[in-house]
């Protein structure tokens, strides 16, 4: 695992997760273009074929280590949950978040 | 018969047919809901909201003639046989009936303040030919306000085979588009603000297209979501805008996170996106200070408990110039501290148990994106409920290297009621991603309504100011420096569309299509619209261009034009400037 490329927020949740098959959302950004040896690599992990500099992958920790060893990959983010931006506060009442 | 329960106006409809059976009610069709003529075989019904003080099914009243046309919540509409409401009114399930009312087509206060029915009268722009994407908790497709306008849903959250962005979810169209619902009601109504076509509460881009993503809030998925609407109207060779109602504070808030970089990826000629600035306007999220080399600093933030629940947890996440090098312990309430920790090239994870809890710390080294040190810090509960204490904790900061006068650091809180206090706290730089992306137009609330009257006939205040910034607004600018927001906009409150299927607190109700709420979620829509105005009438329009047109027709009160305002961002849109 190259833990240069992995934001804190990923390095966090991997510290905190032993089973092999969680999936983990994940944003990987690459380094275009990608090299000719490594796009197969790429495909395997769900990564290619766009052509975005930015993709979004469902990752297992294992795979997140091989991504990371890519010389293409340059960092990978976990994804993170948003908050709804409305009903502000002050208001009685406002239903919960879904 | 409990004469108590019915609106006033009514009652003197119900004691008129009571006095001259179906021909007393014909007086009473041209303002009331009445359905009701001396000719038709049916007996006399009326269109109204029944208040609820429980629970019902929809089938309750049907052996009286009741339909309820809503599946849920505390105020539905229905149609009310005039023989039926003596018996229903004796139920208590019902605290009141309302009958709807014929209105008149007036605008809304907020349209009016920005000076946009007059501007879209002057200029005949509606939106038409433009789609306005929305990514939020979907949409209810039957509201009037939509009829026929929502192009396709992409249900993010149901099983299926997903769509070229992404092997999830279901798009849907057609007859369709029913099968997903927005059981939380927030996209419904920041849709009805951008493109609904109600005569009162009437969007901004009424005669506008939507395509709808139902997200479940993750960035990676909204990310996916923003790529199928454009995708989509590519494909129908239509200009875009898209909404996001939504945001979050654990990014480095300077538009290098990667669903701030799709943003930009994205944006273009004719593909615009609107983001909300925030809600954190006046709460103490952000912390800013400078670490020397010496003893350092040390930034206090409180952490309540939930009473009688398990304690609650927070994360912290920090950031500083890669080229400095700073080491962090963190102090729990009773004064128990870990050790110093700093940035770590190899697992950069440690976890320490203190007496008031379990606190894990992430250091790596430089992030490659920004080139930035991020320090994340989790302060997490013990198994036995209320471990965490009510209490401050402390993050103690020390420079190992850094500059004169020292490394400048800033720190965001997270979780609901989390804040830091002491004199660190920084009131600044709280508009988070998919806000801080530099092509996107990121929208600051302004109050335009405090004062509203629920469907049954209580009147509700906000305790907020009215005709100027909200405070709830986010203020920027971002960590870079960069001026974010953009601009301003109607967001506190706005009545819009309701969705029948997301049960609503009785006190936003307005009636049974429409609920009032307010926020930067608010705000963002209205702008979306407006932007949709424009590439109607420009469908080359690319962010610098929307930008600039909205920043030259935006003004801070009693300031110069063009002036920049951390919280306002360059002002309050005024259509007829556009």
């Amino acid at each position: 695992m190259d833990h240069r490329k992995l934001d804190a927020g990923l390095a966090a949740a991997l510290a905190d997760e032993r089973r092999p098959e969680a999936r983990l959302r994940v944003l990987v950004r690459l380094r275009r273009p990608v090299a000719e040896r490594e796009q197969p690599l790429l495909d395997a992990l769900g990564l290619g074929p766009a052509d975005a500099t930015v993709v979004t992958a469902t990752l297992s920790p294992l795979e997140v280590d091989r991504a990371s060893e890519l010389a293409s990959v340059h960092h990978i983010e976990l994804a993170r949950r948003l908050d709804l931006l409305g009903p502000g506060p002050g208001v009685v009442g406002a239903p919960d978040p879904p | 018969m409990r004469y108590e329960k019915l609106a006033p106006a009514l009652a003197v409809a119900y004691d008129d047919y009571e006095r001259g059976g179906v021909e007393a009610l014909v007086a009473h069709a041209e303002l009331l809901g009445v359905v009701a003529s001396p000719g038709l075989a049916r007996p006399p019904r009326i269109v109204a909201f029944l208040v609820l003080a429980e629970a019902v099914d929809a089938r309750r009243w049907e052996h009286l003639g009741v339909e309820l046309n809503m599946e849920a919540g505390p105020v539905r509409t229905g149609i009310v046989a005039f023989d039926a409401i003596g018996e229903l009114t004796d139920d208590p399930a019902l605290v009141r009936l309302v009958p709807a009312e014929r209105l008149a087509p007036l605008m809304d206060v907020a349209p009016g303040k920005v000076n946009l029915p007059r501007w879209r009268d002057e200029t005949g722009l509606d939106g038409q030919g433009v789609v306005v994407g929305i990514v939020d908790t979907g949409i209810y497709a039957a509201h009037p306000d939509f009829s026929g306008r929502v192009l396709r849903i992409w249900d993010q959250t149901l099983s299926g085979p997903g769509v070229a962005e992404g092997a999830y979810g279901v798009e849907l169209t057609g007859e369709l588009l029913g099968v997903s619902r927005d059981t939380f009601g927030h996209g419904t109504h920041v849709a009805g603000i951008a493109a609904g076509a109600e005569a009162r509460y009437r969007g901004v881009a009424p005669a506008a297209d939507l395509v709808i993503v139902k997200t479940d809030l993750l960035t990676a998925t909204i990310a996916d979501g923003i790529r199928y609407v454009f995708r989509v109207a590519g494909e129908l060779g239509r200009p875009a805008v898209v909404n996001l109602s939504l945001g979050g504070q654990a990014d480095p808030h300077d538009g290098t996170d990667a669903l701030s970089a799709i943003v930009d990826a994205e944006s273009g000629p004719g593909r615009i996106v609107c983001c909300a600035a925030g809600n954190d306007g006046d709460r103490d999220i952000h912390a800013r200070a400078l670490v020397a080399e010496g003893p350092g600093v040390t930034v206090w933030a409180s952490v309540p408990a939930v009473p009688g629940g398990p304690a609650a947890a927070a994360a912290i996440t920090a950031w500083y110039p890669g080229g400095d090098e700073l080491e962090v312990a963190v102090i729990g309430p009773s004064g128990e501290q870990t050790p110093f920790q700093g940035p770590v090239t190899g697992r950069p994870t440690t976890t320490r148990d203190l007496a008031d809890g379990t606190v894990r710390l992430t250091t790596p080294g430089p992030d490659p994106v920004n080139g930035d040190h991020n320090v994340f810090v989790q302060l997490l509960p013990r198994p036995v409920p209320g471990a965490i204490q009510p209490d401050r904790w402390g993050l103690r900061f020390r420079a190992v290297r850094a500059p004169s006068p020292g490394s400048r650091l800033d720190l965001w809180i997270l979780g609901p009621g989390n804040q830091f206090t002491g004199r660190h706290t920084d009131d600044a730089v709280k508009v988070g991603s998919p806000g801080a992306a530099t092509q996107a137009v990121t929208v600051a609330s302004y109050t335009t309504r405090t004062v509203w009257t629920d469907a049954g006939g209580d009147e509700h205040r906000s305790g907020f100011a009215i005709d100027t910034i909200s405070d709830f607004s986010s203020e920027g600018p971002r960590r870079d420096g960069e001026p974010k927001p953009d601009v301003t906009a109607p967001g506190s409150m706005i009545i819009s569309a309701r969705s029948a299927h997301a049960p609503m607190a009785p006190e936003l109700v307005i009636d049974g299509l429409h609920v009032a709420l307010q926020g930067t979620s608010m705000a963002c829509p209205f702008v979306t619209g407006l932007v949709a105005l424009l590439l109607q009438r420009d469908p080359t329009l690319d962010p610098g261009g929307v930008k600039a047109a909205l920043q030259a027709a935006s003004v801070i009160p009693d300031t110069e034009p063009g002036t920049f305002d951390p919280q306002w961002g360059y002002g309050l849109v005024d259509a007829s400037g556009l």
